[in-house]
């Protein structure tokens, strides 16, 4: 397909409405991340452009600065449906991983009292927080009953357990529960896949990371948050697990069976939609909200497992103080006001970046912003941005979700053959703990783009603002 | 004789495969899925043996909801199919796919286990036939 596009001002470029889209689609760059669009073939551009020809598509379509090839949505997509004017839902514009997110959490403890005991806690770390099949903790069981009270009820189930604190749900997006959640749609082999893994990390770029705050650009936002340099910080990286993944696929071809009932034309399978206002489309978002309550009450539990951890290499629970900053999930479809309507927003590896005085913000932030949470890659940094005016005027209130790959996983194993990252990585400071050797090397640092690059073209964009720069410490993977 | 070729992806993982018969691409597939999952050569030998029963509307959705299963049954039964045998035919509702699987537990190979796939996606999905040999091109989502 032609993708010809043109450039607004500095970081902002528009594809024009041509062919079956029905709204022209906006993407953020640089060059640098320009070449690497190219360098995919702008598969990525196709796929924006696919998602800007379904129904009831909200001018723009949109993609953000980490864009990158995924399936049906590109990575980084967001597009805002209007259920009134025949807007679809499409569990593509989701993905597998129904409210995969990012959970950061702040510590009392700064990184000189973490550094004579950083192995000590990696190696507690990797114990505690399990990382997926076949491996399962003891002292949580679930049934069926019980899992579909999570399901219902999200992170606060979690915590009414005692495994977290009453003060966690607040700095959660939506209190760690998407209202509408409708167990009773979710099907009874995802209820299956849920319930070994709830407390889980998962594998791929799913990770669990100790780090320091190494800069603060914004000391407003973040004495508002509650950061400060060189304090300790934990970010936590996963989603609903197989529950979420069965929940998309069981949509998606459900979806497929009924697009032509509808009308609804696909120029791609994955983009499997139906319209917002029909059974199937409610059924869809009652389990979705359902796999999304599972993702925050996952994050949660694995909250508890890390404050258990730390108490493990020494630091008593008043020492590590760890409380959550902000939960921010970042691949699900919410209702929201924008511009006057109430658009159903897909964002799929996007997180919702809302500025100053929005709706369902932390009291204690609404003077700020919500806090955004870009996670970079384990041998660089990740960042803390926040929500922006001008996000809620050029995205549907939304920013960038990470760094983006930038090499395959095949070419990412080729380029590291031969190197130990585990002891490249503990020469940086960082210690690492992983699964699987072939999973370091697919998530080698240089597999992603530099993310000051992607926050660069945000900032630059003006959809989020730099807050702090968090430098890792210790890293887990799956 | 059937063939494999990991396709680059930047997010995720794919691979084409090709075989001279309908049922060989299926269970080629199923070894492409293998490969994904595990970092080298696994027994072909299992300690059970299981049947299924699938069926779809199309060959398409057949195989995407073939690759699932086996995801399941390694993610959530512990049970690695480490070798299938397949047998398609047409039915009035579609396709179904009739398959034998030697399974193996997963903690016999947990060492070589490489990481979990979510799921097999549409996006640039193709089962199809020229020549007379029969390929499919599958996107995983890793």
């Amino acid at each position: 397909m032609d993708v010809s596009f043109v450039q607004e001002d500095r970081y902002t470029f528009r594809i024009p409405r041509k062919g079956k889209m029905r709204v022209g689609a906006v993407f953020f760059a640089s060059k640098r991340i320009l070449a690497h669009l190219e360098s995919e073939d702008y598969a990525s551009l196709v796929q924006l452009m696919n998602v800007a020809t379904l129904p009831g598509v909200v001018e723009p379509a949109l993609a953000m600065p980490d864009i990158h090839w995924g399936y049906g949505f590109p990575i980084g997509g967001v597009a805002a449906f209007d259920p009134e004017a025949g807007g679809v839902v499409s569990p593509g514009g989701v993905g597998f991983d129904i409210n995969c997110g990012v959970r950061l959490l702040a510590s009392g403890l700064e990184r000189r009292d973490l550094e004579p005991r950083k192995a000590w806690l990696a190696d507690r770390l990797y114990e505690r927080v399990p990382a997926g099949v076949g491996s399962k903790r003891r002292d949580v069981k679930l049934n069926r009953r019980s899992l579909a009270r999570v399901l219902e009820e999200g992170a606060g189930w979690v915590v009414r357990q005692g495994w977290g604190e009453p003060d966690d749900l607040e700095f959660i997006e939506s209190g760690g529960r998407l209202e509408g959640a409708d167990p009773g749609r979710v099907s009874e082999r995802a209820y299956e896949r849920g319930l070994p893994q709830l407390g889980t990390l998962g594998s791929g770029n799913h990770f669990l990371e100790v780090q320091y705050v190494e800069q603060v650009y914004d000391p407003e936002a973040a004495a508002a948050f509650g950061l400060h340099q060189d304090q300790v910080t934990v970010l936590i990286h996963t989603g609903s697990r197989g529950l979420g993944h069965q929940v998309c696929q069981d949509h998606v071809q459900k979806f497929l069976q009924v697009a032509p009932k509808y009308g609804i034309e696909l120029v791609d399978r994955q983009l499997a939609a139906a319209p917002i206002e029909s059974p199937e489309g409610r059924a869809y978002l009652g389990a979705m909200a359902a796999a999304a309550n599972y993702a925050f009450a996952n994050r949660q539990l694995i909250t508890h497992y890390v404050r258990e951890a730390f108490e493990a290499a020494g630091f008593a629970p008043r020492e590590h103080a760890l409380r959550v900053v902000y939960d921010l999930a970042h691949n699900n479809a919410k209702f929201e006001s924008h511009a006057g309507r109430r658009v159903l927003v897909h964002r799929k590896g996007a997180t919702r970046a809302f500025g100053p005085g929005a709706p369902d913000l932390p009291p204690a932030y609404a003077s700020v912003g919500q806090p955004v949470l870009v996670p970079g890659d384990m041998g660089r940094y990740s960042y803390v941005l926040v929500g922006t005016e001008g996000a809620m005027e050029k995205s549907f209130g939304s920013s960038c979700h990470g760094a983006g790959r930038v090499l395959s996983r095949t070419r990412s194993k080729k380029q590291v053959k031969g190197r130990d990252l585990v002891r490249e990585l503990a020469a940086a400071g960082i210690e690492l703990r992983a699964t699987s050797r072939r999973t370091v090397a697919e998530e080698a640092p240089e597999a992603y783009k530099d993310v000051a690059e992607v926050v660069k073209v945000v900032e630059g964009a003006g959809i989020g603002r730099r807050v702090a720069r968090l430098r890792p410490l210790v890293a887990v993977k799956g | 004789m059937a063939r494999l070729r990991m396709l680059e992806h930047t997010a995720d993982v794919g691979f084409e495969v090709e075989a001279d018969s309908l049922a060989g691409v299926f269970e080629a597939a199923a070894d492409a899925l293998l490969h994904v999952l595990f970092d080298v050569g696994l027994p072909r030998q299992g300690r059970r043996r299981d049947r299924l029963t699938l069926t779809a509307p199309d060959l398409e959705t057949l195989l995407v909801r073939w690759l699932d299963e086996l995801i399941y049954r390694v993610q959530t039964r512990g049970e690695v199919p480490v070798r299938t045998r397949a047998r398609l035919e047409k039915v009035p509702e579609g396709q179904r796919l009739e398959a034998e699987l030697d399974l193996l537990p997963f903690e016999e190979v947990r060492d070589r286990f490489a990481g979990e796939a979510k799921a097999a996606t549409y996006h640039g999905l193709a089962v199809e036939e020229a020549d007379g040999r029969f390929r499919a091109r599958v996107i995983l989502d890793v």
